[in-house]
């Protein structure tokens, strides 16, 4: 399939609303888009949201789109920086949350201590990469955009209690990969320090 | 254009994957060399990199879309709910329909409007007349132990002779149980009494306030009132018998306001007292002859107690 069959597609896809159409023009670009989210946001899970969130966008404002011969290449750049200034835009909050998560863990450490906030938010992002695809929405939702629990059932047409229980796990699961990393960190400072 | 020593630092935050460097350098620079870099990074990624499926992600953005297929566990219990209830409902049906037919009563209604008078026949005999502004719910056919009808206004019965299937009126909330007889039901849902006269045979009338039974006398009235439960019986004089349905009137010591709510159900007018101090004068005073509204109403007023003064069908009385 060349650019001609797939911009014909999603002319009928946004013309008829039929998402099936949508599917060969998605899977085309859809790699370009990820990798290009990945590379400017070095994490696997502000790629996979900003890339979706890409076709999303494409796909809700259908009817005001005009990609009539227009560079189809050109308009999914426009989308995908834009989503790249969004991401960049809310990281101050990102970064916030995980460093008050961070601080949680470590609770009153030392003036010495070897671990600094810096590099438990890195370990923060990865724990939210490694998340079940369900787990990381609700929770990129719930502490990165601040939705309320009941916006974010909305959102994801699961129920409040799946939502609650979601962000426990997710909770969890990070708060057992910061106390294991700075366990590790403390030990082998002492050993080489 | 970009100067080359931020290009070269960009490119090597990019190499290095630091978020915060390339956050720090795209927000220094104006939009434009912002975009010319992140252009470069468009240009340069060809999607060879992605290691994920692009048809999964497809499915999660048809997900994103529409909301999940899967059902909530909410959802789940409502749908086992609904199953439920429809076997429930479709096994109700094939009862009913498969229940012998003599069982299942079909109810007719019959409706009187205000200014008219009306009369039926019921399937063994019995006839009823139904006065202005009274509702009549009987059977199609009598079948089981008892003929039982409804009724809210005012109904005369002249009830066919059944010993063995006893005649039920209800009329709100009172039953009047006959065997065959003759009698009067008034009973309008806007009126607090319940009004019962027998003219022949006998009746045992029961009310929702109580027990008892009360066994009614020819020519004997008894008044059950709704709001306080009271029970009131009077013997009648022979001219104050209930002969609407031979369109008589018979007013035997009524207040002017029960007189006129008779006359608005009757004539179909709308009659207002203004007057609370003729709300409350008492009349004796028949008319057998087919007067008019006005005939009457006039006639009341020989001692010129109240004014008339009427406006199509709006009367008012001051």
């Amino acid at each position: 399939m060349d650019e001609g069959d797939i911009s014909a597609n999603l002319v009928k896809a946004l013309r008829d609303g039929d998402v099936e159409s949508f599917r060969s023009f998605y899977e085309f670009f859809y790699p370009k888009v990820h990798s290009f989210a990945y590379r400017l946001t070095c994490s696997e899970w502000a790629a996979d949201e900003c890339a979706q969130n890409v076709f999303i966008k494409i796909w809700t404002h259908r009817n005001t789109l005009k990609v009539f011969g227009g560079n189809l290449k050109g308009l999914v750049f426009r989308i995908a920086r834009n989503e790249i200034f969004d991401y960049y835009r809310s990281i101050k909050n990102i970064r916030e949350y995980q460093s008050s998560l961070a601080e949680t863990v470590r609770g009153e450490g030392e003036a010495d201590d070897p671990v600094n906030t810096a590099q438990l938010a890195k370990i923060i992002d990865g724990v939210v990469d490694s998340m079940p695809v369900a787990r990381r929405r609700v929770f990129i939702l719930s502490r990165y955009r601040n939705m309320t629990n009941d916006e974010i059932a909305k959102e994801c047409n699961i129920s409040k209690r799946t939502v609650e229980k979601h962000i426990s796990n997710s909770l969890a699961q990070i708060r057992l990969a910061l106390k294991a990393y700075m366990l590790l960190i403390i030990v082998l400072f002492f050993i080489y320090g | 254009m970009v100067e080359r020593k931020i290009r070269e630092e960009f490119a090597r935050a990019l190499e290095e994957r630091d978020g915060d460097v390339i956050n720090r350098i795209l927000s220094s620079i104006d939009e434009e060399s912002a975009d010319e870099l992140l252009k470069d990074v468009w240009n340069t990624s060809t999607g060879k990199e992605y290691g994920g499926n692009a048809g999964s992600a497809f499915d999660e953005f048809k997900e994103r879309i529409y909301g999940k297929r899967r059902n909530s566990g909410l959802s789940r219990t409502i749908a086992w709910i609904s199953s439920a209830a429809a076997v429930i409902a479709i096994a109700l049906c094939l009862f009913l329909a498969l229940k012998p037919n003599h069982s299942v009563t079909r109810w007719a209604e019959m409706t009187t409007g205000y200014g008219k008078m009306d009369s039926l026949v019921l399937q063994d005999g019995t006839k009823i007349w139904t006065n202005a502004g009274t509702t009549l719910i009987y059977p199609e056919k009598f079948d089981g132990k008892e003929r039982h009808v409804y009724v809210s206004g005012e109904a005369f019965f002249s009830v066919a002779k059944d010993p063995k299937h006893p005649f039920i009126v209800t009329a709100e909330g009172v039953n009047v149980r006959v065997l065959g007889t003759k009698f009067n039901v008034k009973a309008y849902n806007d009126e607090s009494d319940v009004v019962t006269t027998l003219v022949t045979g006998s009746i045992q009338l029961t009310t929702p306030v109580s027990d008892s039974i009360y066994k009614l006398q020819p020519n004997k009235t008894l008044v059950f009132d709704r709001e306080n439960g009271s029970v009131e019986c009077y013997l009648n004089k022979e001219y104050n018998l209930p002969m609407w349905y031979c369109d008589e009137l018979n007013f035997n010591n009524i207040t002017l306001d029960e007189i006129s709510r008779e006359l608005e159900r009757r004539f179909k007018v709308k009659i207002v007292l203004r007057n609370p101090k003729c709300a409350s004068l008492r009349f004796y005073a028949s008319f057998v002859n087919g007067e008019n509204v006005d005939d009457i109403l006039s006639s009341l007023n020989v001692k010129n107690e109240f004014r008339i003064v009427r406006k199509d069908d709006v009367i008012d009385i001051y």
